[in-house]
Parts: C-alpha cells; structure tokens; sequence
C-alpha cells in the first residue's frame, strides 16, 4: 500500500494517471484508495516532491 | 552498470531549461549526461496520457518565431508547433480577437472604455516602451490607476499577466511588465506540439543523444558534491543502486532552492542562503484539464477577463486534435489566486475555478468532464520565482549553475525564459572552457 504525505504533496495530480488501478484522486492534494491500490508503486516514480510512499511507515523508499 | 561514472557536464533535471543547455553543449562536443528522476523527460513541459487524452504537466502554448525557435534552431532540433493564431479575449461576455496592429487600443474600446481614457492609457504606454520605463517600486496595477478609473482596462492587463506572467497587476512591477513587452513583445505569437508538449523536450533529447550524450531516466541526485568550493559531480542513485558521477561542471534544473539543499546548505555561503530565501517566492497556478466532446468556444485560446480567479482557457485540439481521442476535444483552464502570496488553499482554488467556468461557458458541466484538477505551488510551482525576483545563474560553488525558471533573465517568463537561461550558462561554459584549453 502507498501514503500520501499531505505536507509534502502540492496536488500537481502527476500521480493520478500512471495508476492501473484508477486509485488516487486529486483535488489541491492526492488522496488513495486503499481498496483499489495494487501496491506496484508504479506513481511513486512520477511524483516531483516525493510525497508518496510505501507503506504505514512513512519510510520513503528513495530517500 | 559501474557504481562509477564521469563526463564533461553533468545535467540535474530534464526540464526544457536542462535539455537546452545540454543539447547545445553535446553539440558544441560535450560529453553530456542528463539525470531525471522521474520515468519520462521535459518535467513541466511534458504530456500524460490519460483515456487517450494528452494531458499536460506544464507548458500548453509554445511562444514561436522566438527565443525558444532559435534554440532549436541553432541545435539542429525539430521545432514542431502548429501556430495558434490570433489572440482572444473574453471581455462583457463577448469574444473579441486580436487584431495585430493596435491590438490594446482595440481591447480597451471593446471593453467600454471612452475614448479619452484609451487615448491617456495608450500615451503613458508609448512614452514608457519609448522613452521612459517607470521605476521598479510602482506596481503595475497603481500605475495604471493614475491613467484610467475603469477597471474593465485593468481587467485586461490582469488577464494577461495572470495567464503569461503568474502574477497579478497589483503584484508585478511596471518595470517588469514593460522589459516583458519590450523582450518577448507580450508573447504575440505562440502555439501547440503535435502530439503534445513532450515532444519538444524529445526534440532537444534527441540531439543530446546523437552527440553522444546520456539521458538517465529515474535517476534521483541525491547530493551535488563538491572540494574547496569547486564542485566535483555528484551523487545519485539509480535501479536501486548508488551511483557517483564526477564532472568538473554541474548544471541543475530542479530549482534554486533544491539545488541549495542538495548541495549541503553549509556549503554555500549565508548571504547568497538569505537570498534565496527573501526572493524565492514560487508562482502559483492551477490548471484543470477536461474531456468534451464539442468545442466549448470557436477560437482555441481565451484570456478571460472579470473572474475571480480563472485567467485562460486553451484548445488545443483545435489546432492538434491528435491530443484528444478522435472527435473528442481537451480543455485546459488555468487560474491564479488574486494575493500569489497568502497561504494557498488548493482546494478552494479549483471551486473558484470551476465557479468562473461555470459563470463564464453556459451548461458548462453538461459539456465539460473533470479529467485532472492540478495545483503548483511550494517546491512543484507554476514557476519557481516570480518575475523580476529571480536568481543568480552562478552559484557561490563555483562551476555549479542553475537554469530553469528560477533564474530567467528581466522581462521573460515561462518556456522562452527557461530557455534563455540555458542558453546563458551554456555559452557561458563555452566560454570559460576556451579560455582554459586554449582552444580558438
Ligand atoms: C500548469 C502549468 C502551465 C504552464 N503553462 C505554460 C505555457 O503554456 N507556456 C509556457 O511557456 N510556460 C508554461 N508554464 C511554465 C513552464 O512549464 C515552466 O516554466 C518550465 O517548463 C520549467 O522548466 P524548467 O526547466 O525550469 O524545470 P522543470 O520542467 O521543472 O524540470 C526540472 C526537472 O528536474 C527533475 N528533478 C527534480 N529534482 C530532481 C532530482 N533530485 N534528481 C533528478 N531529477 C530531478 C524534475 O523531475 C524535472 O523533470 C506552465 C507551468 C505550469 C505548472
Ligand atoms: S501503488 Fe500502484 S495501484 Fe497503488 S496508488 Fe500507486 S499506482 Fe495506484
Ligand atoms: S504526484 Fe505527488 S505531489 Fe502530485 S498530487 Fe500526487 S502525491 Fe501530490
């Protein structure tokens, strides 16, 4: 599963269309859901303020 | 792939501002490497396919016959851009075109403003291009006020330099607002890529790669390194992997401020830290991209005038319908908060948006499908400086430089500025590297 870190993110919703499974909305910040996310990460790549990451941990897998 | 790795010049970021400058320094024989972090290149000037549709990540209008067409020219770059012609206004609810001589003229009086205020405004105009540019400290918008009460004429100054210039009247300084008509002429003439923003930044990448360079997709900087003040490379970090490129130049393209934070603030000396920060106030916009299935308008371009917040609406599949699925159009509005500098509200934002959209286009959601709602601002702005509060290109590390739209000269904005710096710092680089190899 992915997070959204809301200081982080600025709502540009680069992440919205790279997700397979139509997981995330936008609107002023992004939101995920965590019913539809397959976990394949595939949105971390294109957001420019690494405010997604894996998990509950909030550990930032490129950082 | 080799934890290690050196060139000449070593480009951080794929923005229009880094792949100008390396596309200029591989052709001048460079061996160039370009690190990106995200999976496809051009940053804001790229386009996301979404349901067939070629939604932007920044740039829609391409200024022409330019700064931006002699850089590609220059580099021997295909510059695709199908002209958009004339531009409108949305002025009393009517759209008014351009024309291309006395076009200002014209607007006023569509406006309904009389004829002796036009007359009072457009003599203030001349004498400032021609003789005298007013001071730096008046705003554009008080300066106007000493010329015209009618507010319908400063409406149309808002709606331009809300949409081009990220900025409002009362916030843009009339010195900055004359450079940009005397440098880019207000952007008179601009239009769209054939299948969409990226492929001007796949132009550019092109003639990096067959001058031997490098473009490094999801490749993250992690650190700009650097000895005695004189940087080195740097690091990144790519398929999981550590790896350190040296270069006697870094270019970075991913902003002032990050640039700063990547290579160890401590670094860098107070003053220029203190700078950075006081003037790196970053533009904020936002754009909403919708799906319809008939044109809203019959041009492809409107500045709008008496919003709240809405400044321009662009389709481009009017002129490039490949970036829609046949038949169908693309819509992009753009909007900015009337204060750039109070605290943003991302959602309100975009209800004040769709509020004018829907004040402005009758049936407006019956025609329109929300496709993306996206806000730039903070460390992914609309720019990252507001015009005429821009950086130094050098940085106190010597043979680091920024480019992008953090640095643009006086008077540009947006793709032509970023544009501009990259062609700056490459020359620059040219420059110093002859005087260093002797080279003629
Ligand atoms: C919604 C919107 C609409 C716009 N419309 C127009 C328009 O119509 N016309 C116009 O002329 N201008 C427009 N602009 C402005 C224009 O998009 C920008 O000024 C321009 O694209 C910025 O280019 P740049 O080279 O400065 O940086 P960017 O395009 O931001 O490029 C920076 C690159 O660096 C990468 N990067 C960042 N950090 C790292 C790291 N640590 N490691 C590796 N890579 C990294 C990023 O992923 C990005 O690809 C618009 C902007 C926005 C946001
Ligand atoms: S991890 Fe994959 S499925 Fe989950 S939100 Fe991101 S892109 Fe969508
Ligand atoms: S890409 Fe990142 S910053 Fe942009 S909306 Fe998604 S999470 Fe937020």
């Amino acid at each position: 599963m992915v997070v959204v870190n809301p200081l982080k993110c600025t709502g540009c919703a680069f992440c919205v269309p790279v997700c397979p499974s139509r997981a995330i909305t936008s609107r002023g910040r992004a939101e995920i859901d965590t019913d539809r996310c397959v976990a394949c990460l595939e949105c971390l790549d294109y957001c420019p303020v690494a405010a997604l990451c894996r998990g509950k941990n909030r550990k930032e897998p490129h950082e | 792939m080799n934890d290690r790795a050196h060139c000449d010049v070593l480009v951080l970021g794929s923005g229009m501002g880094g792949l100008a400058t390396a596309a200029l320094l591989a052709r001048d024989g460079f061996r160039v490497i370009v690190a990106e972090k995200m999976p496809r290149i051009g940053g804001r000037c790229s386009t996301m396919d979404y349901d067939g549709f070629k939604c932007i990540t920044g740039v829609v209008g391409v200024e022409t016959k330019g700064i931006v067409q002699e850089l590609f020219h220059r580099v021997g770059a295909d510059f695709d851009v199908q002209e958009a012609g004339a531009p409108h206004y949305l002025i009393n609810g009517q759209i008014c075109q351009v024309p291309s001589r006395g076009g200002m003229k014209h607007l006023m009086m569509a406006a309904g403003a009389d004829a002796m205020d036009v007359e009072t405004v457009m003599n203030a105009i001349t004498g400032a291009l021609h003789w005298r540019t007013p001071s730096c400290d008046v705003a554009l918008g008080d300066w106007l006020r000493q010329y015209t009460s009618n507010p319908k004429i400063i409406e149309i100054f808002q709606a331009l330099v809300s949409a081009v210039l990220f900025v409002n009247v009362n916030e843009l300084s009339v010195h900055t607002y004359f450079e940009f008509l005397r440098k880019l002429k207000g952007i008179q003439r601009f239009g769209y890529a054939p299948g969409g923003s990226i492929r001007l930044a796949q132009s550019l990448a092109r003639v990096v790669l067959d001058n031997g360079g490098e473009i490094w997709t999801r490749c993250r900087v992690n650190a700009i390194k650097s000895h005695k003040n004189i940087v080195r490379g740097a690091t990144v970090s790519r398929w999981g992997k550590s790896i350190s490129i040296k270069a006697p130049v870094v270019i970075s393209n991913v902003g002032p401020k990050e640039t700063a934070r990547l290579a160890e603030t401590g670094i860098l000396d107070h003053s220029y830290l203190r700078e950075l920060d006081q003037r790196m106030k970053p533009a904020v916009i936002t754009a909403l991209q919708f799906a319809m299935d008939e044109p809203l308008f019959e041009s492809n371009h409107l500045l709008v005038t008496g919003t709240q917040s809405l400044n321009s609406v662009y389709q481009p599949t009017m002129v490039c319908p490949e970036w829609a699925p046949e038949g169908r159009h693309l819509l992009v509005a753009g909007s900015a908060p009337r204060n750039c500098r109070e605290p943003f509200d991302g959602n309100l934002e975009i209800e004040r948006c769709l509020a004018d959209l829907r004040a402005v286009f009758p049936d407006f959601d019956s025609r329109a499908k929300l496709l993306l709602a996206g806000t730039f601002q903070g460390a992914w702005p609309g720019m990252h400086s507001l015009p005429g509060e821009d950086m130094d290109r050098k940085t106190p590390v010597i043979n680091l430089y920024n480019v992008g739209d953090g640095v643009k000269p006086l008077g540009y904005t947006g793709l032509p500025g970023v544009v501009a710096t990259g062609i700056d710092v490459a020359e620059e680089v040219m420059g110093r590297n002859k005087i260093l190899t002797g080279a003629p």
